[in-house]
């Protein structure tokens, strides 16, 4: 448990933050001078009321008595406009004992509860997380009260793994949901900004452990049956660890269909490691096709070359007579 | 008699509301949350955890979380 000095510190700290934050009510101005309105009106009324009687006009005194009615009316309902004004419970900010409490229950929720002053952080670990047998290790979830807006329920969050197995290609993506450093809080946006706005600490760290502890497959950075696998270098799917192959030259991971054998040496190669045959277009490995001014392989050194391939020149037959330099590895 | 309830469900809800003297934390749960389970839920009675058949009392603070939510 935190101590209790550094428990007061930091809840003094986020009372001051969120208090500063709310607004005092204001007084209803707009409800008082309506009301002072309807009250110069039933005055004016009131004395037209009196003339009409004084001088006998019944008529007159009945409309006027007509008006004074409605006006009466007007004024009720405005008084009762006035009255809830008073009456409406304003939203107060959370108070210091309440920062006291959620902090308590936050250790009493998680794995570990710590406090990082440079930070600006409280932060929360969350026991190991294992989605769809797939370990994803523990996460902190770290609530910052020094950014600009520390206000913005997911967005004043960051989720750091401790000990990260990201999906290979996707260093950033830790979890199905976080990118890096960043939930992408999904159903719990609502409930985590009325959380935090109201200065809820524990349950806006509820939330955001519960969209760790579930996978949406419909909406993920990475789905967890891409999760462990490798990426193929050449068509860049994701394939499962028992279908990879690895280019013996570059060391390029590939998958079975990628993958090329060489001809001659039955070496496993990407493409960008082999190059076709200039007769039989097999692909080989650059060591096993000779050079020159064609790239052939040993057994089509062998076997002539069909008449109509070859090339008449008195430099092509002077060349030809003298070794050929084997094409070294690139 | 008022308790305070908090339903991190949905949209959210936190503000008081009216309950009969001998409400247990089930019943509030069953009224206020149909057809949800309660084993889906953290339920904590003024942030501790609670029994079903914990008698709520005036000013009691009752919050209500789920333990999965989908994100995005």
């Amino acid at each position: 448990m935190l101590p209790v000095s550094l428990l007061l510190r930091v809840a003094r700290r986020l009372h001051f933050l969120w208090s500063s934050r709310f607004e005092p009510a204001a007084e209803p101005f707009r409800a008082w001078s309506v009301l002072e309105t309807d009250l110069a009106e039933l005055a004016r009324l009131r004395r037209q009321l009196r003339l009409a009687a004084s001088r006998n006009l019944d008529h007159a005194r009945t409309e006027v008595a007509q008006q004074l009615t409605e006006s009466l009316a007007q004024l009720s309902r405005d008084l009762n406009r006035l009255r809830d004004e008073y009456e409406t419970p304003r939203v107060r900010p959370p108070s210091l004992g309440d920062f006291v409490r959620d902090i308590r229950q936050l250790e009493a929720e998680f794995a570990a509860v710590e406090v990082r002053w440079s930070d600006g952080v409280v932060r929360a670990v969350t026991e190991p997380i294992v989605l769809g047998g797939v370990p994803l290790g523990s996460f902190a979830i770290d609530f910052h009260w020094n950014r600009e807006k520390p206000f913005l329920g997911a967005k004043s969050f960051e989720i750091v793994a401790l000990e990260p197995n990201p999906p290979s290609g996707h260093e950033d993506v830790t979890h199905p949901h976080v990118h890096d450093g960043a939930l992408c809080p999904g159903d719990a946006a609502d409930p985590l900004e009325d959380a935090v706005v109201a200065g809820r600490v524990a349950d806006a760290f509820l939330l955001v452990h519960a969209v760790l502890s579930h996978y949406n497959p419909n909406s993920a950075y990475v789905r967890l049956a891409e999760w462990e696998g490798f990426l193929c270098a050449d068509c860049q799917r994701r394939v499962a660890d028992e279908g990879c192959f690895t280019c013996e030259e570059c060391n390029d991971s590939l998958c079975d269909e990628c993958a090329v054998t060489c001809a001659a040496c039955s070496a496993a190669r990407c493409s960008n490691c082999t190059i076709p045959c200039d007769v039989c277009r097999d692909r080989h490995c650059r060591a096993c096709l000779t050079g020159g001014r064609r790239a052939v392989c040993a057994d089509c050194r062998t076997d002539p070359l069909p008449p109509e391939e070859e090339e008449p020149s008195d430099d092509e037959t002077e060349s030809a007579e003298k070794p050929v330099a084997a094409v070294g590895p690139l | 008699m008022k308790v305070l309830l908090i339903n991190n469900n949905g949209g959210g809800f936190a503000d008081h509301i009216e309950v009969a003297d001998g409400t247990t934390v089930s019943q509030l749960f069953d009224e206020r949350m149909p057809d949800q389970k309660p084993a889906d839920y953290l339920i904590r009675v003024n942030r501790l955890p609670s029994a079903a058949d914990q008698v709520l009392e005036a000013g009691d603070r009752i919050s209500m979380t789920p333990t999965k939510i989908e994100g995005a």
